[in-house]
């Protein structure tokens, strides 16, 4: 297990989670046995491809799964509490005060027919009605400035087409982090914005940690994102974990073949830039039926180069301790880690 | 290049009307007297802060929305003057991948029939055909025909991306505007779609304008990259000059802030100072002058603040509006180097001073 910050210790704790949704006539298991713990002050980076079920597993933190979907398994514990047995109206009181979500798309979570002002309101006033309208407001104002909104006195009037993304996106992340709440899930939160404005916004979510201690699940795509901010990265591919550890480590020497690929396709800048960048060929599994053996199986380069061994195709690897690299809680999940060290290096960008 | 090009701006600009109480209603200029052309084959890149207007000059190109004033041609053609058959060709050869793909889909159609849709309304393909096509549109973004069924909110966030890709390359276009169109890809998908769109240049001859604010992308796919302040056209050249030397001092902030890729070294780059696109632009005079440190540098000059700096000759290639653009080596944005400071162009923001009880 994770060594634990002792001074803040574990907000987020979640053992074997699995989420379905029933198709007609078959059911999607998008998240498939997911463990994963999130200390106080900590920023965890979530990385993986498209449909490997990293939004799936937060929506599921914050009880947000929608019918028909469910959680079919697991626990989810935030500071001891165990919120699997939780009711719709418990969850949403937890929601915002105790743990917050800036989605990657604000322009579709905002309510088109409702100004800002109010929109940021209703947070407060749900959460602190014994606070004034005056003083709300002015916290209103404040949050706004300090998320980068230019003239906010202007922009609590506007409706939200009336913004551009970029400015939608700091309202989003104005909302979440308005009352401090223990674990901030940020899936995507930088993803529509321009580098100078994500280059504000994530170093917005390091000051609120450095302030208040606020554990962070920071959900993106962008390898060098997580490089900047986090202090360990989970590796996500067909619903399942495959890699974890500090961001350092994992970026150095890749435990597992699909997160070398992943380092490996992120575009070089400076120089004749390459005629192809490098891709992972081929497509995830169907999450309607999982492979027996190793889902990363069918197109992992590590297994060609070894021959195709039958491991692969016929046991499905467990996380295990990468002991022969670095500190505690580096793990990953392929029967043949060690072999992938060779090929790394020259891993300069 | 030489030749008439396949797409010339010249002069666009957009106005958009404020809601506003009390002392009337103020007027935005999303786009400010911006020129530029793209040829056949080529892709020009259109980068900038979130409100800068590159949506907006995008959404002109493809008439979804009225220039307030300037022109825009399509292989010398003024598009004001298409109608009836010439405009259905035109809504053929030009494409927009949009920027937010969430609510570009109705809910209860099914990816068959929204990518049946072009081949339909422009009669190309029917039957075996069509389901032989829309299969291949498929593959050819990541994806498997046997998705064909399923519906828009049943897939991911980056799967209905390429959705988006598909529809627009359906009916082979000669100039696809895509904004942001990888930006909600992880990154091997994104570099599957950055290859396809470069094969597609490269086989078909596609021309694009890609706005995006992922600068390592822009600089993979696009041979040019424009940069947009404010509404205004600040620089414009061929990559590698721009990012290596770049010349308008917002260009210079803009590549100090790219982060570099150094696992464990933390949070090194300059996140530019000052309240930020929606600042009050000025009629006359240079819009970049309140956040420009060269300004200061050089004893706040009336000129920047009188003229509007035009769009001329940059050393090494392109053009950049400053009037100082020749003023040499004060602000050496070395590239590659992300030293703290190393790019201090427009002075790190201190966030965390701003905070209540801010640990600075
Ligand atoms: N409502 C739904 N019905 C059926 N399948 C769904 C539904 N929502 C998600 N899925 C499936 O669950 C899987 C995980 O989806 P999820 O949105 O979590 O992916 P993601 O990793 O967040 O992708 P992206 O980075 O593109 O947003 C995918 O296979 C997706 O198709
Ligand atoms: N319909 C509209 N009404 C009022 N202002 C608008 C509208 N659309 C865009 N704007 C304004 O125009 C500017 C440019 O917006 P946009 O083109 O979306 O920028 P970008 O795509 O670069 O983020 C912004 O200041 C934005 O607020
Ligand atoms: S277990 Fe085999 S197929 Fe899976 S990642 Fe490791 S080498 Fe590749
Ligand atoms: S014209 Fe003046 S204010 Fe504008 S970018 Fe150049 S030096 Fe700065
Ligand atoms: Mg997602
Ligand atoms: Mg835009």
């Amino acid at each position: 297990m994770t060594p634990l910050d002792e001074t803040g210790g574990t907000v987020l704790e979640v053992r074997d989670l699995a989420v379905e949704f029933p198709l007609t006539g078959s059911v999607v298991r998008a998240v498939d046995g997911v463990d994963l713990d999130v200390a106080a002050g900590e920023i965890v980076g979530v990385v993986g491809e498209s449909g490997s079920g990293k939004s799936v597993t937060m929506l599921a933190l914050l009880g947000l799964v929608h019918r028909p979907g469910r959680i079919v398994g697991g626990s989810v514990r935030l500071r001891g509490t165990e919120l699997a047995g939780l009711g719709p109206r418990e969850l949403a009181r937890l929601r915002g005060r105790r743990m917050a979500l800036i989605p990657s798309d604000a322009g579709a979570a905002l309510n088109p027919v409702t100004r800002i002002g109010a929109q940021v309101d209703e947070g407060l006033a749900r959460h602190l009605p014994e606070l004034p309208r005056a003083e709300r407001q002015g916290r209103i104002l404040d949050i706004l400035r300090r998320v980068g909104l230019p003239r906010p006195d202007t922009q609590v009037r506007r409706y939200p087409h009336e913004l551009s993304g970029g400015m939608q996106q700091r309202v989003a992340v104005a909302m979440g982090v308005q009352l401090g709440p223990d674990l901030l899930i940020a899936d995507e939160p930088t993803t529509a914005l321009d580098v100078t404005i994500q280059a504000q916004i994530l170093r917005l979510l390091l000051d609120v940690r450095e302030e208040s201690g606020t554990a962070i699940l920071f959900v993106t795509h962008d390898m060098t994102a997580v490089a900047e901010i986090c202090d360990r990265v989970l590796v996500m591919y067909a619903g399942q974990i495959v890699e974890s550890g500090s961001v350092a480590e994992v970026c150095a020497a890749p435990g597992h073949p699909y997160t070398k690929a992943l380092l490996d396709a992120i575009p070089p800048l400076g120089g004749e830039p390459p005629e192809e960048l490098t891709t992972i060929p081929g497509a995830p599994p169907d999450p309607r039926a999982w492979p027996v053996g190793c889902r990363f199986a069918e197109r992992c380069p590590l297994r060609r180069r070894l021959g195709d061994p039958a491991e692969c195709t016929s046991v499905a690897p467990a996380m295990a301790t990468l002991d022969s690299r670095g500190s505690a809680g580096r793990r990953s999940r392929c029967h043949f880690p060690d072999a992938l060290v060779e090929a790394v290096g020259g891993l300069v960008r | 290049m030489s030749g008439i090009p396949l797409l010339s701006v010249r002069g666009l600009g957009k106005e958009f009307r404020e809601r506003g109480f009390g002392s009337g209603r103020s007027v935005v200029r999303a786009v400010d007297d911006v020129s530029f052309d793209i040829h056949q084959g080529e892709t020009l890149g259109l980068v900038g802060e979130s409100g800068s207007g590159k949506t907006t000059i995008g959404r002109m190109i493809v008439r979804l929305e009225e220039p307030t004033s300037g022109r825009i041609e399509l292989r010398g053609e003024d598009l004001r003057d298409l109608s009836g058959r010439r405009l259905m060709e035109f809504r053929r050869d030009v494409q927009m991948i949009f920027q937010n793909t969430q609510n570009a889909f109705n809910p209860r159609r099914s990816i068959r029939s929204v990518l049946s849709d072009p081949y339909e309304i422009h009669r190309l393909a029917a039957g075996r055909e069509l389901e032989e096509r829309i299969g291949e549109l498929m593959r050819r973004v990541g994806l498997t025909p046997e998705m064909l069924d399923r519906y828009p909110q049943q897939f991911s966030g980056g799967q209905r991306q390429r959705i988006g890709i598909a529809r627009a390359l359906a009916l082979q276009p000669s100039l696809v505007i895509a904004d942001e169109p990888v930006s909600g890809l992880d990154v091997s998908v994104q570099a599957q779609v950055l290859n396809l769109f470069a094969g597609l240049r490269r086989e078909l001859g596609l021309a694009m304008l890609f706005i995006s604010h992922d600068l390592r992308a822009v600089y993979f796919l696009c041979e040019r990259i424009a940069v947009m302040y404010l509404g205004r056209l600040v620089e414009i050249g061929p990559r590698r000059r721009l990012l290596e030397n770049p010349v308008h001092p917002y260009t210079r902030a803009l590549v100090g802030s790219i982060p570099a890729f150094q696992p464990g070294g933390g949070f090194t780059r300059t996140v530019i100072q000052g309240e930020i696109s929606d600042s009050e632009p000025t009629a006359t005079g240079c819009h970049f002058a309140p956040r420009c440190a060269l300004w200061r540098e050089l004893g706040r000059p009336e000129r920047c603040r009188e003229a509007r700096p035009p769009l001329s000759p940059a050393p090494g290639g392109g053009m950049a509006a400053c009037h100082f653009a020749d003023v040499p080596g004060s602000q050496a944005a070395e590239f590659g180097d992300a030293a703290p400071g190393a790019h201090s162009a427009v002075g790190p923001v201190n966030l965390a001073a701003r905070l209540p009880g801010g640990s600075g």
